[in-house]
């Protein structure tokens, strides 16, 4: 009973309170639940840490906390179905030679890296499951590079892979065209996940972004590095849907290849940073 | 007076006999305003800390964990005197109104 009124305090008290602040109050709360008496006229651990809160500070760090998951996730949902006016306005249009989706990354990595190296709780020890994270997001940054390799090498050769299938037979998964068309295979599993490999790259990132203000600062790394595997999967996404040819050079998927390795480098850079 | 204030002059006395740390105050608080939820008494006691009325600082002691002991500051001394004035001024009115 005790052991789970002190995990939601602390819990409450790190999301509510500034680090020091919440320090203080969890080390006063331990010696104070350890009393059967006053325990037993404790208010909840909500409201208990709600009535320490300081309204200015918390809505600050409600506005950082919008701000950062509006960064990760607005480009993260924007491929699913129905997101089409956000992938409209993130990926396909571009803004002064850029588009939105990549501005909101990498504001979003500068942002959580300035404000957790200011505002952030370190624990003397790392987390175990933050390596675990990185190494996972690391190893589908690396396979979404692969096959990017492959299929820009030699479109043909990867669009017959799998055959074709047709096209009725994806229809609600790709939703448009007549039944009579068909599909790449390889194309259509290829965009499927990175659709869906870049939501769920963004909902990591996200976890990532909450338990950076729950349990340690350094779990800001997995918001970067989530955030980079994102960009990596909706920029393939953005070059395979693109409307515009690009140059018919043999080498013309270079300089596309070059840009996303510079986008998963911010990333481990960035992560690095974080952990630091 | 309200009773918030009558809350934080018992807190500043109690912080004015010695330091002490929070589980302390609050357990000498809680016979005297056994109806008042601890986590009340607590926020006032931090309401404190954040005016600059105590300072924390974290006590060493021989056995066991070290503790975060709170300690009256110039600014707490202050608050203390106006709050006993008060205190004294409403006493004297309701005894003169034959209240005791």
């Amino acid at each position: 009973m005790k052991q789970k009124y002190m995990t939601r305090l602390t819990r409450w008290a790190r999301w509510m309170l500034p680090p020091k602040e919440a320090r203080d109050v969890i080390a006063d709360y331990r010696d104070i639940v350890d009393d059967p008496e006053l325990f037993q006229n404790l208010s909840r651990p909500r409201k208990a840490v709600r009535s320490l809160a300081q309204t200015k500070p918390y809505r600050i760090w409600l506005a950082v906390f919008v701000a950062l998951s509006a960064c990760i996730l607005i480009p993260g949902v924007s491929p699913l179905p129905g997101m089409w006016a956000f992938w409209t306005h993130c990926f396909y249009l571009r803004y002064f030679g850029i588009h939105i989706g990549s501005a909101l990354a990498f504001l979003g990595m500068a942002g959580a890296l300035v404000w957790f190296r200011w505002k952030g709780y370190k624990e003397a020890r790392l987390p175990r499951a933050i390596p675990v994270l990185l190494v996972l997001l690391l190893a589908w940054t690396g396979a979404v590079l692969l096959v990017n390799w492959l299929w820009m090498r030699d479109p043909l050769s990867f669009s017959e892979m799998w055959g074709e299938t047709p096209l009725y037979a994806l229809f609600g998964l790709v939703r448009i065209g007549p039944p009579d068309y068909t599909v790449s295979r390889s194309v259509h599993m290829l965009q499927t996940a990175l659709e869906y490999g870049g939501f769920v790259m963004a909902l990591i990132g996200e976890f990532g972004l909450v338990k950076a203000r729950l349990e340690d600062r350094r779990w800001i790394a997995v918001y970067v590095l989530g955030m980079a595997a994102m960009l990596v999967c909706m920029s393939t996404l953005a070059l395979m849907t693109s409307m515009e040819l690009p140059d018919l050079s043999a080498a013309w998927w270079v300089p596309y290849l070059q840009t996303w390795l510079v986008y998963a480098g911010i990333g481990v850079v960035g992560a690095g940073a974080a952990l630091c | 007076m309200l009773k918030k204030d009558l809350i934080e002059l018992c807190l500043l006395h109690l912080l004015a006999q010695g330091d002490q740390y929070g589980y302390e105050l609050l357990r000498q608080l809680h016979d005297t305003f056994p109806d008042t939820q601890e986590s009340a008494v607590y926020a006032l006691l931090r309401g404190l800390c954040r005016e600059g009325c105590s300072q924390q600082y974290l006590g060493e002691v021989s056995d066991g964990p070290a503790r975060k002991y709170y300690r009256l500051t110039g600014q707490g001394r202050d608050k203390l005197s106006a709050l006993l004035e008060r205190w004294r001024s409403l006493t004297g009115a309701l005894a003169r109104l034959g209240i005791s």
